[in-house]
């Protein structure tokens, strides 16, 4: 709900943090959370907002560089969406 | 982990464009969502009336429309009981979009007749949770139950043909010629009382069904005698 809301409110785009699956501190929350990412994709889908506008990163856990690298590729997405 | 099985009415969600076809007239729309089974299979919730109310918002901003889409939800939307629940009064509204099954739906229209109700969701069938996120039939509410001999698997929910004496030729290795996603449930039936020592009762001859009980005399109603004569009274 809470993603749908921020871009019912304005977002341009909303990045959706996670860590690597089978790294997450409570087994199987990174595939949930991958899924749920999906199930909104649909439905922004359905009301004609691109989809590319809600980005998934998965590199929470893999140091600072490569989380600031996943950042920047996202909003590129974004911007580019 | 063993999964927690549930049984319920089982909807889902119509297609979002048929939705907003269904509320292109009105501009003050209330998602109204159901606490009963649509909660439990995930359709018809607080939750997801939420999540479509804040979907139609953004198609109707989109689009350039002036409408409000508020929320709300009742415990159930099939009994008078719940309808203190309400927090909004309908007749705020131009229509309301009942994220109930088809007898909750209408069950508020009886109750508010002044009020236009449209079904968000279509209204599936009766079955439970075989695993998560999956539901599947199990139950047609025929009326005439044959559950007890037939192992507790029932052959007119679960049978592509409504068999009473399956298989049929069309048995597939356990599987329904109809898809080989589907069991056979006459092969379960055999094998589950083959298990239990029971094959004799397929070999019982049984009076013909009466599909009468099964929609054959129209609508069908459940009294229960004295609570009617308790009504009465009171």
């Amino acid at each position: 709900m809470e993603l749908l809301s921020a871009f019912e409110h304005g977002a341009d785009g909303v990045i959706v943090v996670a860590g690597h699956a089978g790294g997450d501190r409570y087994p199987g929350a990174t595939e949930r959370v991958r899924r749920r990412v999906e199930q909104v994709r649909a439905m922004l889908k359905e009301v004609g907002v691109n989809p590319e506008r809600l980005q998934y990163v998965e590199a929470a856990d893999q140091g600072r560089a490569a989380m600031r690298a996943a950042m920047v590729d996202a909003v590129s997405r974004i911007a580019s969406a | 982990l063993m999964w927690e099985w549930a049984s319920m009415i089982v909807g889902e969600r119509k297609p979002f464009d048929e939705i907003m076809e269904m509320i292109a007239s009105f501009e003050r729309v209330l998602v109204l969502g159901c606490g009963g089974c649509v909660t439990v299979c995930l359709t018809g919730g607080e939750k997801l009336a939420d999540l479509l109310a804040s979907q139609l918002r953004m198609a109707t901003k989109a689009k350039g429309l002036e409408r409000t889409v508020d929320v709300d939800c009742m415990t159930r939307q099939c009994d008078r009981e719940f309808i203190s629940n309400l927090k909004v009064d309908l007749k705020q509204y131009d229509a309301v979009l009942s994220m109930a099954c088809g007898a909750g739906v209408q069950f508020m229209s009886d109750l508010f007749p002044e009020v236009i109700w449209l079904p968000g969701l279509n209204t599936t069938f009766l079955g439970y949770n075989r695993s998560p996120g999956v539901w599947e039939e199990n139950c047609r509410g025929c009326g005439d139950c044959v559950l007890a001999w037939t192992g507790g698997l029932c052959p007119i929910a679960r049978c592509s043909k409504s068999l009473i004496n399956g298989t049929c030729g069309g048995t597939n290795k356990g599987k329904c010629e109809g898809s080989n996603d589907m069991d056979c449930v006459w092969y379960l039936i055999y094998e589950r009382l083959k298990t239990r020592g029971k094959l004799n009762e397929l070999r019982k001859m049984r009076a013909p069904r009466d599909w009468r009980k099964d929609r054959g005399a129209g609508v069908r109603r459940l009294t229960h005698q004295e609570m009617v004569e308790q009504e009465g009274k009171a």
